[in-house]
């Protein structure tokens, strides 16, 4: 039987991917049912695992850094392959293996000092999750290009969102210019596309990192909720002159913005009347 | 109608300022609740700190005041007493006169503007008697003032009050149904103005221009001169044939004038913003005019005036108002104009068809919609941050929201968000949906979804704007106060100079001299100085009173329009 066992073996390690199970008693020259028993005896002393192809059951060797782990290490590692560069949560990984919260925080440990598996946590989330070790880590933990250190670069945004600004405020007063007289050929010049704003900002090689045009897309949407550019219904943009809009009568008045409106009525501490407020306002106008 | 405790302080300082406390402190009882006489005057002897019991005589006087002010609403109750209750609409409607008679005063001249200012200062009078009193103090025919007031209720800016039906137990009932605009068939013959008359109206018009016209409701109220008084008993003696149809101010026509203006801003305000060459000026122009022929053929073809929108009117018909109202500009600058509007004006006008030369629709809504929304962005920028207001649009244009999904796509730190999430939050400009995914709804396992619910912030700011509004009256109230003696003084020295100017037995220099004299008695630089400071913050309180009032209109004409529909505007 020993021998069996050990040509098995030295079958699968030539056999990298692994082996059909149905067909290792052919391979091994004994009947299915031989196979079959010698098979289950390397499942139990951990030489081999099984796995499943395309339907098909396989048998494999086990690799030799897996070799030395537990039952509940080899569950959560398998489980974190799975996951693979997205990660997985700690609670899925409870839920999905049924063990326990100290086992899992035990193996996990484990793994980590074995440099089998990393923890990491997403951008604006204090979620930890799991991935294997080498795994590059993907968009949605990272955050993509806008992120840096987990952490949102404001200063890039900001300065994006000017020079997309900048680019079609210089389109607009171009598109006046060549069309003086007609309002409607203005309009249709001054819009421009996500894609021609991002090849502008390439071709200007205005920042070092790889720029996308979905990246600029997204510039493009928060300009759009600022009120500086608007959209057409083909997702062209033109810029919005900034110089029409007005503020509301209501914010002129001090009483809009006052700290202890709430408290404020006639004969009492805080009143209209002797407002300082109020004094101030009419005095700076 | 109730109303809220800020908006019951505005209507009770606006009745201040119009009639003074006895008739606000009975006023502000009846915006409070229905009650009757008895119930009136037993309340006003119960008095707070401070406070004068007004005794039942006086109590009489404030609500026949009301009355003659059609700001009371007359009832029954179950005993069939009567009730009276302020209607507090018609109360922050006054605050809309100057603005109205300024309105008459653009569209049919300054006789028209007469003609409204004595109808705003006297509540309701009839047609002879409103020309009469405008002719005490201005020296117009007859003629062209009949032909003025007949204007004016042509176009509807003047309204007859409803007549007596019947009475129910003492009780008034007013008509239902009635002739609104129809002028009376006979008015009261005016004879030319005699010289007597005319010296009479010199005086009355000198000492009218003594005092400050700031305020076109107060003049014409200090107007009421002891002469006229004298002059309107001697006339009394034969009654007026239309003594009994009595006119009031359409406000609700004024208002609907505010809101075409309103519509004017919000389409022209953006087209101003290609004004860089000359030829975009005169675009500019042809759009405005384009927009005010629409305006003028939606208002003589709408069935329902005070519609959410209008039926599709046809650029024929556009192109005839604009011919009738005298517009100089072409069918083909209009055609132009047109198209530059439907395509720029964010869906206040839209192309609803090709036939007789276009059709299209005029969307009030729509305008009063975008109105609101600037007014509202306008606030969040000034109280909270400009990255608010991004927020917010954010979540207006796609629902409900979690905190997660609103600081990845407006590209702001979760910590930033949250806190301008917050502070929105607290002022109503946004409002949180908890959805509990257990159902025992533990805070670990539920998540708050952020929405837009624009009705109920601007309801919020209704309130805050009555109070803003009730500040500024109290504070020009005080300041007006204040300054009674420096006006006092102006008014001596005015009429010591007049004096002067009036006599026969000196010459011009000395009487140069002695004005110089007298200037340096009563208008000492100092008070000079502080005379002009208050008449500085004095206009800035009204100006500041009128544009806080046409917003406050916009906030209200949005809830109406919100209300009436049946399915919320898509937002």
């Amino acid at each position: 039987m020993a021998d069996k066992e050990d040509a098995m073996v030295a079958l699968l390690q030539i056999e990298v991917d692994g082996i059909e199970v149905n067909e290792l008693g052919g391979k091994l020259e004994c009947s299915p049912q031989e196979g079959q028993e010698c098979l289950n005896r390397l499942l139990a002393a951990h030489k081999v695992e099984l796995i499943q192809v395309d339907g098909a059951l396989r048998v494999k060797m086990k690799k030799e850094e897996h070799a030395g782990l537990s039952n509940e290490e080899r569950v959560l590692l398998t489980l974190v392959d799975e996951g693979s560069n997205k990660g997985i949560w700690i609670k899925n990984l409870r839920d999905n293996s049924g063990l326990s919260q100290i086992q899992i925080r035990k193996a996990l440990k484990t793994l980590e000092t074995k440099k089998l598996i990393k923890a990491v946590k997403g951008v604006g989330t204090t979620k930890k999750c799991y991935m294997p070790y080498d795994a590059v880590e993907d968009v949605s933990i990272t955050g993509g290009t806008f992120y840096s250190d987990r952490q949102l670069d404001s200063e890039l945004v900001q300065t994006l969102l000017s020079v997309c600004v900048a680019m079609l405020t210089n389109r607009r007063k171009q598109a006046v210019d060549r069309n003086p007289t007609d309002l409607l050929l203005q309009k249709q010049a001054s819009f421009a596309t996500a894609g021609e704003v991002a090849t502008f900002i390439r071709d200007r090689k205005i920042l070092h990192v790889p720029i996308s045009d979905d990246d600029i897309e997204r510039i493009l949407e928060v300009a759009v909720l600022d009120g500086l550019i608007e959209r057409r219904s083909d997702g062209a943009v033109r810029v919005i002159d900034q110089s029409i809009i007005r503020s509301s009568p209501l914010v002129s008045v001090p009483c809009a913005l006052c700290p202890v409106a709430i408290d404020c009525a006639a004969g009492k501490e805080i009143n209209p009347c002797d407002c300082k407020y109020l004094t101030d306002w009419l005095a700076s106008k | 109608m109730p109303c809220g405790r800020r908006e019951v302080d505005l209507c009770t300082m606006i009745l201040e300022d119009h009639f003074g406390p006895t008739v606000a402190r009975v006023g502000q009882m009846c915006l409070r609740e229905k009650l009757t006489l008895g119930g009136v005057i037993v309340a006003m002897q119960r008095v707070k700190g401070g406070e004068e019991k007004i005794p039942p005589k006086k109590v009489r006087r404030a609500l026949s005041v009301l009355e003659q002010h059609n700001l009371l609403t007359i009832g029954l109750d179950s005993a069939y007493r009567a009730t009276y209750e302020t209607n507090p609409d018609a109360v922050q409607m006054m605050m809309t006169f100057p603005r109205a008679c300024l309105t008459a005063k653009k569209l049919y001249g300054s006789a028209a503007e007469a003609i409204c200012e004595e109808l705003a200062s006297k509540g309701r009078l009839s047609c002879s008697e409103a020309i009469r009193r405008v002719r005490e103090r201005l020296e117009l025919p007859a003629a062209e003032l009949k032909q003025k007031f007949c204007w004016l209720a042509e176009s509807q800016f003047l309204v007859r009050c409803p007549p007596i039906e019947s009475k129910c137990r003492g009780t008034p009932v007013y008509a239902a149904v009635w002739e609104k605009f129809a002028m009376p068939d006979e008015i009261a013959e005016m004879p030319d103005t005699t010289e007597e008359e005319a010296a009479k109206q010199a005086a009355c018009s000198m000492e009218e221009d003594i005092k400050p016209d700031i305020n076109l409701l107060k003049a014409s109220r200090k107007r009421k001169a002891p002469i006229a008084e004298v002059k309107k008993e001697e006339t009394k003696k034969k009654a007026d044939p239309d003594a009994s149809v009595l006119w009031q101010i359409n406000i609700s026509r004024f208002r609907r004038y505010v809101r075409d203006e309103i519509v004017l801003e919000q389409v022209c305000g953006r087209m101003r913003s290609n004004d860089e060459t000359g030829n975009s000026e005169k675009s500019a122009q042809n759009v405005e005019m384009a927009l005010r022929a629409l305006l003028k053929v939606a208002e003589l073809k709408s069935p329902n005036p005070d519609s959410n929108q209008t039926p599709p009117i046809t650029l024929m018909d556009v192109v005839r108002a604009a011919k009738e109202a005298e517009m100089t500009i072409t069918k083909q600058d209009l055609d132009w104009a047109f198209a530059l509007i439907v395509d720029d004006s964010r869906g206040i006008v839209r192309k609803a068809g090709d036939s007789g030369g276009g059709l299209f629709v005029l969307d009030f809504d729509k305008a009063l919609l975008l109105a609101v929304d600037s007014h509202v962005d306008s606030l969040i920028r000034e109280q909270i941050d400009s990255k608010a207001v991004r927020i917010r649009r954010l979540i207006r244009a796609r629902g409900y929201l979690e905190e997660e999904t609103i600081d990845k796509t407006v590209m702001m730190s979760a910590k930033q968000t949250r806190d301008l999430l917050y502070s929105m939050l607290e002022e109503n400009y946004v409002c949180v949906k908890p959805i509990g995914r257990t159902n025992d709804f533990a805070p670990a396992r539920t998540i708050g979804l952020y929405y837009v619910d624009q009705p109920q912030t601007v309801r919020t700011l209704i309130e805050s704007t009555c109070m803003m509004l009730r500040n500024i009256i109290v504070r020009r109230l005080q300041l007006e106060k204040d300054s009674k003696h420096l006006l006092e003084r102006q008014l001596k020295m005015v009429n010591i100079m007049n004096g002067i100017d009036a006599s026969q037995n000196i010459d011009e220099e000395e009487k140069r001299q002695q004005k110089a004299e007298v200037e340096d008695m009563y208008m000492p630089a100092d008070v000079r100085r502080d005379l002009e400071i208050f008449q500085k913050n004095l206009s800035l309180l009204h100006t500041s009173e009128i544009e806080i009032e046409k917003v406050l209109f916009t906030f209200r004409a949005y809830l109406k329009s919100v209300t009436t529909l049946r399915f919320q505007p898509p937002q």
